[in-house]
């Protein structure tokens, strides 16, 4: 479980720059040139990125940098102005089917209890909508042994306004996962949590993606949340927003808590944030 | 024990307020036809007890129909001005144009197109009472949240699933406080209606006995309506209290 602090870490370079060569499997989310402008505004520019299946990437950059354009993009939310978005082989035409996705705020809709919230995606996605009737009580099972996962087991009858941030958060995130989808978009899901709930938050996460090897794509603006969750972070330049690095992570996993005072992680993070600083700074 | 508190103190105003009205009434002398005193209109209400009946249950059928159409129609309305941006902008101004409009001045007007009786006051009832329907259900379809909206988007929400799932729960709370509002109004229409144009009804039969100056019936006539209105009102909030707890209990979080 420890094993990533006995190893060496092997990195020769923390951050490499953008490389155009891709490889030969393909991936599961592609974006070739993509730009888009609000009216005359550029938000993003020129983004070239390849997400492999099962791969977790973060997205980082200072506030406005079209860090969310980015998710709307992949989801199909918002049509790209330029450039060619491919989400599981498929050229992306409009919100894209089989995605899940967590924002900040948890919208869980209070007049359903935890387990009806997260419900809610069986009984909209296929194969399990036809089921809603008829296996209901295998669905509630389903609900159930995830809610035990993120730690809410007990927590299913209660409605929205008797959790706490955390917890809501943690349904939020089983929300956006119960219908495992091959990909999942998280919107600064944690930026509203205190730190120890937080730090807990990433914990489950983790394990829930080791358990489901679902696609991630997280956009924060917490570089240790960045370089703790991704296997790739990815570092965003200020309005219009552009790729500046794509930066591999090379810690082992499951990471733990004690990894975030492996020197191979503060390394990362402090060249993280200095990178940032200098696009901060206009540089 | 705080309720029990609370709801004894506002009889107990109530009554204080019915005691000083009765003594003033009868240590001032005021005449009957100006001022009648509680106890004469106990007396005269329990003397007219067989016509009130009658034209108050007259007064409460139009009322209710009319308030029934109206949330049919407010709801209908309010779910094509909150789900669609086009019928948004081509219907509200005119919604916002018809409200502005007093109701008395076209309860004539219904008159003439549906006759006296019962119709017009059903009609003006509705015609009262539908627009704030309309207004708080499109107000609560539109109160999702953007994210919400993307959520399901993403899972290939049918716009009927949206609404069914998210944005009609969404909305019940401002339908029922708009309800609180419509039935009290819809009250009004009807018995402004039946002053101008019926032989039947409370309305009516107010005015026919404040022309004859029995003035203890008119209060008679003025009590019962009230208590009508206060207790649909009161049906109101206790099915909204069943239907949208869940909008109460994340206040008292």
């Amino acid at each position: 479980m420890l094993t990533h602090k006995l190893a060496t870490p092997v990195y020769p370079e923390l951050s490499t720059p953008l490389s155009t060569s891709r490889p030969s499997t393909p991936p599961m989310v592609r974006m070739t040139g993509v730009s888009l402008k609000y009216g005359d505004m550029l938000a993003l520019a020129d983004a070239t990125l390849d997400i492999a299946e099962g791969e977790f990437v973060a997205v980082v950059g200072p506030s406005g940098c079209g860090k969310s354009t980015l998710m709307k993009l992949v989801t199909g939310l918002l049509p790209p102005t330029e450039g060619d978005i491919e989400f599981d082989r498929k050229r992306v035409t409009g919100p894209v089917r089989g995605a899940g996705m967590a924002f900040q705020n948890a919208t869980l809709l209070p007049w359903r209890t935890t387990t009806d919230n997260v419900m809610l995606p069986l009984e909209i996605v296929e194969p399990y909508k036809s089921q809603s009737r008829s296996n209901r009580k295998g669905l509630e099972q389903k609900v159930q042994n995830l809610l035990e996962i993120v730690g809410l087991g007990d927590f299913g009858d209660r409605l929205p306004w008797q959790l706490s941030g955390g917890m809501q958060q943690r349904a939020n995130l089983c929300r956006a996962i119960i219908h495992e989808p091959k990909l999942l978009m998280l919107d600064e899901p944690f930026a509203a949590l205190d730190a120890f709930t937080k730090e807990d938050l990433w914990q489950v996460l983790q394990d829930l993606w080791m358990h489901q090897k679902f696609t991630g794509i997280l956009v924060t603006h917490d570089l240790r949340e960045a370089v703790y969750l991704a296997d790739t972070v990815y570092v965003m330049s200020n309005r219009p927003g552009r790729i500046l690095h794509r930066c591999h992570i090379p810690l082992a996993r499951p990471r733990r808590p004690e990894t975030t005072f492996d020197p191979v992680y503060t390394g990362i993070v402090n060249d993280l944030r200095a990178k940032i600083a200098a696009v901060r700074n206009g540089t | 024990m705080s309720g029990f508190i609370k709801q004894t103190r506002a009889w107990l105003v109530a009554f204080a307020l019915l005691a000083v009205w009765e003594l003033a009434c009868r240590l001032l002398h005021i005449p009957e036809f100006i001022l009648p005193a509680p106890t004469r209109i106990a007396e005269v209400t329990w003397q007219y007890r067989d016509v009130l009946a009658m034209h108050s249950l007259q007064t409460l059928m139009t009322t209710l129909v009319g308030f029934f159409i109206a949330i049919v129609v407010g709801i209908l309305l309010g779910v094509a001005v909150g789900s669609s941006s086009a019928v948004y902008d081509s219907l509200y101004p005119l919604l916002i144009g018809f409200n502005s409009i007093p109701k008395v001045a076209v309860v004539p007007l219904i008159v003439i197109w549906t006759g006296i009786g019962t119709v017009p006051a059903i009609v003006t009832a509705f015609v009262i009472s539908f627009f704030p329907i309309v207004v708080n259900v499109a107000t609560g379809l539109a109160s999702v949240e953007p994210e919400m909206r993307d959520v399901l988007r993403i899972l290939g929400a049918s716009r009927y699933e949206m609404l069914r799932k998210v944005s009609f729960p969404r909305a019940l709370p401002y339908l029922f406080a708009s309800l609180k509002v419509a039935i009290t109004l819809a009250f009004i229409g009807s018995v402004v209606s039946e002053t101008i144009a019926s032989n039947y009804g409370i309305g009516f039969l107010m005015l026919s006995a404040s022309s004859r100056f029995q003035v203890a019936l008119v209060f008679s006539g003025v009590i019962i309506i009230a208590i009508m209105s206060i207790a649909m009102f009161a049906i109101c909030i206790q099915v909204e209290r069943r239907m949208v707890s869940w909008a109460y209990r994340s206040q008292a979080a």
